[in-house]
């Protein structure tokens, strides 16, 4: 009787339990490596006071930490005996750690307060093998581990057939720029206004608006209402009759008769905002780019020296050499400032960089495994972004499908951790 | 009474076999009515309500839409709780109501609230309830792909939009109409749009903004009524068309005046053929296709509406453009009918198996016969009762129906006709007369009905405690339980009337009154074995001690599951990719992905769903992929014989050498039920409630690590709600004020200019396409020069115009714009990717599982650590939850109701015979027709499992059964006055015939259960395997241990009086 009791109550909690589990996921469990490519097991180990990994032979025992707050990564360790806190001058350590493709880096220790301070900042991305030595009352330990972030093993067949591309990390011309909007304007030095020297009567008029004109060509004859002589009104420059104010009949007073210019080299005047204005100097190079492809270059002649009340822009201007008649004043166009131009020893592209954790990375790439890199990143155009630390140059990156890479390597929900 | 029905019905003998022709037609017209099934549903009581935004983050989701809905369902009747998640453009919230709701009155009174809601939404946005379906809906789904090389018919290949449009105008239309279809989903291929891009420099040089584009088309693409006149007594409408007719007619709208020459649109944008930004995308081995869902209507028969929306496809295909086709990819009836096939075909060839033993043992064709007519007519009536009772039939409730247990009843009481007929024929010398036999039947019935009554009392309240289970536990179980309680109680009454009345009507010919040969021949066996068991009755029963505490310890080796998963044939794989993967690199990660798998020659087909569909029904982030995985018929496999386990692994192997993506295996409609209960699947789920995203995560982390360092703890995770790149513009009020600029206008700048706006529809007939303005793709995709977008300056007046030509020399021509980063800061950085809620709080997710520890004990643990270590700010605080309150529940309960039904067993036995005694006896054998069953399932190496728990309990029934019957004839012998040693010896002798045939009927009846290995037969193999093995203990156990055991507690020197009530 109580068997079956027990038996049947087993059974139906089990079944119970069972059945929640069993709405989980059926699925077998995601199956350990078989494929040298499986999810990455969660590295378990054994954490000590510090939250840092103990390493313990024979009663003695090493805590390894990495500290980094408030100052640049730098190893910590704390030593026990016993899991007795041992004074740290009691023990000489050294780590040694290895990193992918075949750098080293060596720190040896100095006691400080209550543990051993290493003598370097370890860099990152913290991901190495270590081997740490250590020496208490006579006797000598070592361990090595491996403590890996941000990196992961893709077989080239795979990768190219994802569409990894590589480059490396090397010198780049960057190209600092602006892009401005602006209009073709007239050229002021190549525009007149005429008018009648003595008022009087306009007799004829010569010319009509879009006529080209000579220098000196008469453009109209007007009666000089003292002395009743009729003059020619003549073109101060050759040019384009923009405007005529004037017909036969009219009487010419102060005002224009015609506006001509010389349409050949227009100015091109571009507006400037903020602290994009405060970048530009005269004969700094301007290229326009055609919707052809090709793309005209020009310098930076003035900054004109009033800002518009209402947008707060600075014009520069600019000349635009015009023997194809493509630019027409009042024609709005975008033209790029080229404010420096710059040969950097390292640059990478822009299209490799990812984000990751806090800092923006491109991923190297060792044979078939590809690690993070750290970047520290100075200027940037289009294509290319400098970069001041965080990768040695000629190390092969990728560019096409980094985001892939960090996929990879961010699915196993790896942790900075130490 | 009992003997007033059974005589009642011999009299009325037509009248029963009347009755039960009556009761097939109507089992088999129910047959046409029962909703059928792979799998029982489990989904809660729900009601989704979706509300799109276009545009907005998961924060104004979850501010503008989510709360106000919220708030609003607060205190509905029945509700049990709400949940919401808020993600990019679109928010829903997820009513649950009290099981048993109806669904209509749960949308109705939702559908009211929401009403009262709407004032709260932002001007624009609809909430809509989600389709009227549970975890079965998605019964069909389709993909609309153009052949290789196909044209249209003006020569250019058909695009994902063309494929997308006949979808929405062509094909789901049809489909939508079809009865019992409650919704069709699309999902891939890209709405189409009519796309007019504005060049900003050209906006700029004409001083006209984004919003001047946007009312120029609206103004410009309207039909207006003028009301009618009356003209010599008629009437005539007036009206004055508008509307754009074609795309190329917007070229030609105009957008302002300058210096009296018209600006048209043309001048200052592109008119294309566009796309949407999509939240989903759709594909079919490695391409980019249209995906349909057909969702069926809550309580339909899902094979009947997959089946007309599979015909209506044919249909749809006829109409389709020259080499674009529709092509089923997931059809339930499939599933549904290789499941029912299996049912079948186990059925009818065990039907078949005990005819034959039947005959072969009673040597009587025609009472064989009737025997056999009790299972299809059983099942018949049971039809007819899970019809009446909305009990839809599947794998859980059909497959666990076990013959064996519903003829026991009939072949008792036909044995012991068979017996008393040639008895009498044999005094007699003659054949019998009419009412003789029927007297004869009556008394031979009456004999035996009353154990055989009680067997089958006995094993419904086996299945009590089932009754017990609640949730998603109770949904699985109740159906099953439901159904064989049906079962059991129609062979009841087919044992009290149908099967006498059948018996004296047919049994007419001559009864062999001696055993045939297979009874003699085992009758030589048992003699000597019954001799030797009786006199050694001491041992034996101590071996049948040791067997069970044996098989009790082989028990707790077993493995064990929930039931053996239901095969649903179809692989369903969710690839998991990191938060903030954009649609198209999951595109092409997906399509990598498909690529690998459609290698494996086992495979037909794979189709993946990315992203949410148009109905968001399952709204899923771009990282995550459904991945469908149909596989070919076994036939077509390079080895057919493959098992689908090793199949999976070989997959596994395969998918993981893809970077990039995480995964789960899952089958297709379980994979649904998990999305629709998306309650907390872990054993453990610390629930912190707050405001505050980044403290919750902060509290969150505390948790998990707390959580973490409790013994027995095991995968602790915290739910990921950050990590999706968010580019946020904040407008700076200042420079705003500096160049008149209000927040609206750099807004709406921003908002038309990269996510596009609606300025009107193009009509085509009955399609209609939205006219969406927004910035050309390379300059709104750019984010660096994202702060170059110029935002127009509000006009001033006497501000120079391009007219004016005379250069300035001093550079006061202001630029009638400014570039957005002088007015806004720039800024990316991860946002949450997605917001959840629980009535009505945020909240974030800690969940554990919970290895080698007690469930409850860890979860006191656990309390106990947080509520001292994890300190929390006010207005923050902690639930805790998971299945474990389920677990603890179930077993509270099940710990009650277990032995109640024991003791309820007990007591039934106790009243058949008036002593405790031979209660203890008859109940003694349980434990021991388990262990046979037990020994099974461990030489078959199947786990233990649900399936073959209801094993065991078809074996308590017949090891019970068959006691009641012996005991109660070995006392019949002595109240006749028989000495002990020999009651028992003749009792068993004479009984050797019913329990050796109805422990062949059970266990023979369930040979092509145990073997079989169509679809769903997972599910049904332990349990035959059980009955098997069991039966063999069990028989054994009758046959030997229980004539030991009853000499052992037995004296000969008992009067009848102490016989009746020892």
């Amino acid at each position: 009787m109580k068997t079956v009791t027990n038996r049947l109550i087993w059974c139906l909690v089990t079944c119970a339990a069972l059945v929640l589990t069993a709405c989980g996921s059926d699925a077998p469990a995601p199956a350990a490596q078989e494929a040298g490519h499986g999810p990455a097991a969660a590295s378990e180990f054994e954490r000590g006071p510090h939250r840092g990994r103990m390493l313990r032979k024979e009663g003695f025992a090493l805590e390894v930490t990495i500290f980094e707050t408030g100052v640049p990564p730098q190893f910590r360790l704390y030593a026990y005996a016993d899991d007795k806190p041992l004074p740290p001058a009691e023990v000489e350590a050294t780590i040694v750690l290895h990193r992918l493709g075949d750098i080293t880096d060596n720190f040896t220790f100095a006691p400080e307060g209550d543990h051993l301070v290493g003598s370097g900042t370890v860099v990152e991305p913290h991901s190495f093998d270590v081997a740490v030595t250590a020496k208490h009352a006579g006797r000598n330990y070592r361990w090595t581990y491996e403590s890996y972030e941000g990196r992961t093993t893709i077989p080239a067949a795979i990768a190219e057939a994802a569409g990894v591309t590589m480059a490396q990390a090397g010198p780049a011309v960057i190209l600092d720029e602006l892009s401005l909007m602006g209009q073709v304007a007239l050229n002021g030095d190549r525009y007149a206004e005429v008018r009648a020297r003595f008022p009087g009567p306009v007799q004829s008029v010569r010319v009509n608006i879009g006529d080209n004109v000579r220098a000196g060509q008469t453009l109209a004859t007007v009666e000089n209402s003292d002395s009743l002589v009729s003059y020619a009104v003549t073109a101060p420059i050759a040019g384009v009759v923009l405007a005529r104010h004037t017909n036969a009949g009219d009487v010419a007073g102060t005002e224009p008769l015609f506006e001509i210019a010389d349409l050949s080299e227009p100015w091109l005047e571009l507006h400037a905002f903020g602290d994009d204005a405060g970048r530009l100097r005269a004969g700094m190079p301007i290229r326009i780019d055609l919707p052809q492809g090709d793309a005209v270059m020009t310098t930076i002649q003035r900054l004109l020296p009033l800002v518009s009340s209402a947008s707060q822009t600075v014009i520069a201007r600019a000349l635009l050499a015009n023997p194809e008649g493509r630019w027409r004043p009042g024609m709005a166009l975008r033209a790029s400032v080229i404010v420096s131009e710059r040969e950097v020893p390292l640059a990478v592209k822009i299209a490799g960089l990812q984000r990751f954790r806090d800092f923006t990375v491109v991923f190297a790439r060792v044979e078939d495994t590809y690690e993070v890199r750290m970047l520290e990143l100075g200027e940037r155009d289009g294509e290319h972004v400098e970069v001041l630390g965080g990768i040695a140059p000629g190390t092969a990156y990728v560019v096409e499908q980094s985001f892939l890479i960090k996929a990879d390597i961010e699915k196993s929900g790896a942790s900075h951790d130490h | 009474m009992l003997e007033s029905i059974i005589r009642a019905a011999i009299r009325h003998r037509w009248l029963m076999l009347v009755l039960a022709g009556a009761l097939v037609a109507l089992g088999m017209h129910n047959y046409t009515r029962l909703p059928i099934d792979a799998v029982p549903d489990i989904t809660n009581v729900q009601v989704q309500i979706n509300t799109e935004a276009s545009g907005y983050s998961p924060l104004e989701a979850e501010q503008r839409l989510t709360y106000p809905i919220e708030t609003a369902l607060a205190g509905l009747a029945k509700l049990d709780y709400t949940r919401s998640i808020s993600r990019y453009g679109l928010s829903q919230v997820t009513a649950v109501f009290d099981d048993g709701t109806d669904v209509y009155f749960a949308r109705q009174q939702v559908a009211e609230r929401l009403q009262q809601a709407k004032s709260q939404l932002p001007p624009g946005v609809e909430p809509t309830l989600g389709p009227i379906a549970t975890g079965l809906g998605e019964i069909f789904m389709y993909t609309v792909d153009s052949a290789e090389g196909a044209l249209k018919s003006d020569g250019t290949p058909w695009t994902p939009t063309d494929l997308r449009t006949l979808q929405d105008w062509v094909i789901r239309p049809q489909l939508r109409h079809l009865e019992g279809v409650t919704e069709v989903n699309t999902i891939g291929g890209y709405v189409r749009q009519i796309h007019v891009t504005p060049d900003p420099a050209r906006l700029v040089a004409y001083d006209l903004g984004l919003r001047d584009v946007m009312d120029a088309i609206a103004k410009s693409n309207a039909n207006a009524g003028a009301g009618y006149i009356e003209r010599s007594g008629e009437q005539y409408l007036i009206r004055v068309p508008g509307q754009l007719a074609e795309a190329d007619e917007l070229r030609d709208i105009i957008v302002a005046q300058r210096e009296g020459v018209p600006v048209r649109l043309r001048e200052v944008a592109q008119i294309s053929e566009g796309s949407e930004l999509r939240t989903g995308a759709a594909t079919e081995n490695g391409r980019e296709v249209v995906l349909g869902t057909v969702f069926m209507l809550v309580g339909e028969n899902s094979r009947a509406v997959a089946q007309r929306a599979a015909e209506r496809l044919e249909v749809v295909n006829k109409g389709l453009p020259e080499g674009v086709s529709a092509n089923a990819v997931y059809d339930r009836t499939e599933l549904v009918d290789r499941t029912i096939a299996t049912v079948q075909k186990n059925l009818l060839e065990g039907a078949l198996l005990v005819i034959a033993i039947l005959f072969l043992l009673l040597g009587n064709l025609r009472a064989a016969l009737i025997t056999a007519a009790v299972i299809p007519l059983t099942m018949l009536m049971t039809i007819t009762g899970m019809v009446e009772n909305r009990v839809s039939g599947n794998l859980m409730s059909l497959g666990a129906l076990d013959f064996g247990l519903i003829v026991d009843g009939a072949v008792i009481i036909v044995e012991n006709c068979l017996r008393r007929f040639g008895e009498a024929q044999h005094q007699k010398g003659r054949l019998l007369t009419r009412d003789e036999r029927f007297e004869l039947a009556a008394q031979a019935t009456t004999e035996v009905i009353k154990p055989s009554l009680f067997g089958i009392f006995i094993i419904t309240a086996v299945y009590l405690p089932i009754f017990a289970l609640t949730g998603v536990e109770g949904k699985m179980f109740h159906p099953m339980a439901f159904t064989v309680v049906i079962a059991l109680t129609a062979a009841m009454l087919l044992s009290l009337t149908f099967v006498p009345a059948a018996v004296a009507l047919f049994v007419t010919g001559k009864v062999a009154e001696h055993d045939n040969r297979v009874i003699r021949t085992a009758k030589q066996w048992y003699r000597p074995l019954l001799e030797r068991a009786m006199a050694w009755r001491m041992s034996v029963v101590a071996i049948a001690v040791l067997l069970v505490a044996g098989s009790a310890w082989l028990a707790t080796r077993l493995g064990s599951e929930f039931i053996p998963s239901l095969d649903e044939g179809d692989i369903a794989l969710h690839a998991l990719r990191i938060p903030g993967t954009g649609l198209d690199q999951a595109i092409g990660m997906q399509s990598a992905l498909e690529a690998r798998i459609k290698q494996f020659p086992e495979v037909d087909k794979i189709v993946g769903k990315i992203g949410t569909a148009e109905v968001a029904t399952d709204p899923m982030p771009p990282s995550v992929a459904d991945t469908f995985i149909m596989l070919k018929d076994r036939e077509d496999w390079p080895d057919p014989r493959k098992p689908k386990a090793q199949f999976i692994s070989e997959l596994e192997a395969a998918v993981w050498e893809i970077p990039g993506n995480n995964y789960e295996f899952t089958q297709p409609v379980q994979m649904r039920m998990n999305e629709l209960i998306a309650g907390v699947r872990a054993d453990v789920a610390i629930k912190v409630y707050g405001d505050d995203l980044d403290q919750l995560m902060e509290i969150g982390k505390v948790v998990e690590r707390i959580a973490g360092q409790v013994p027995g703890a095991a995968d602790v995770k915290l739910e990921q709600i950050t990590g999706l790149p968010v580019l946020t513009i904040t407008p700076d009020r200042a420079a705003m004020a500096r160049f008149g600029l209000t927040m609206s206008d750099v807004q709406d700048t921003v908002s038309i200019a990269l996510g596009g706006a609606p300025a009107g529809q193009l009509f085509e007939g009955d399609r209609r396409f939205d006219i969406v303005v927004r910035l050309p793709e390379t300059i709104r995709t750019d984010i660096d020069r994202m702060d170059e977008l110029p935002i127009p300056l509000p006009r001033l007046d006497g501000r120079t115009t391009t007219s004016e030509l005379r250069p300035s020399n001093a550079g006061d021509v202001p630029a009638g714009y400014v570039p957005l980063g002088e007015v806004a800061h720039l800024e990316i950085a991860p946002g949450p990717n997605q917001i959840s809620r629980e009535n009505g709080k945020r909240r974030v997710v800690i969940t554990a599982n919970v290895r080698g520890r007690d469930l409850g004990g860890f979860v006191e643990a656990l309390r106990g650590q947080i509520g001292e270590s994890a300190e929390l700010p006010e207005g923050y605080w902690i639930e805790y939850g998971g299945t474990f309150e389920q677990l603890i529940s179930a077993s509270n309960r099940l710990q009650i109701v277990v032995p109640v039904a024991l003791i309820l067993i007990f007591g039934l036995l106790f009243m058949a015979f008036g002593s405790v005694r031979d209660a203890v006896t008859i109940f003694s054998g349980v434990p021991l027709a388990l262990t046979g069953g037990v020994l099974a399932l461990w030489l078959r190496d199947i786990p233990f499992s649900i399936s073959a728990g209801v094993g065991f309990i078809a074996l308590s029934g017949v090891a019970v059964l068959n006691g009641v019957v012996m005991i109660s004839f070995i006392r019949k012998l002595r109240e006749d006055g028989e000495w002990l040693d020999d009651a028992i010896r003749d009792g068993a002798l004479a009984r050797l015939r019913p329990v050796l045939m109805t422990a062949l009927v059970a266990s023979l009846g369930f040979v092509p259960m145990a073997f079989n290995v169509g679809a769903g037969a997972e599910v049904q193999r332990p349990l035959a395997t059980v009955v098997i093995g069991g039966i063999v203990s069990s028989t054994l156990l009758t046959l030997l241990v229980l004539p030991a055991l009853y000499r052992l507690l037995h004296r000969d020197s008992e009067t009848l009086q102490e016989i009746q009530h020892s």
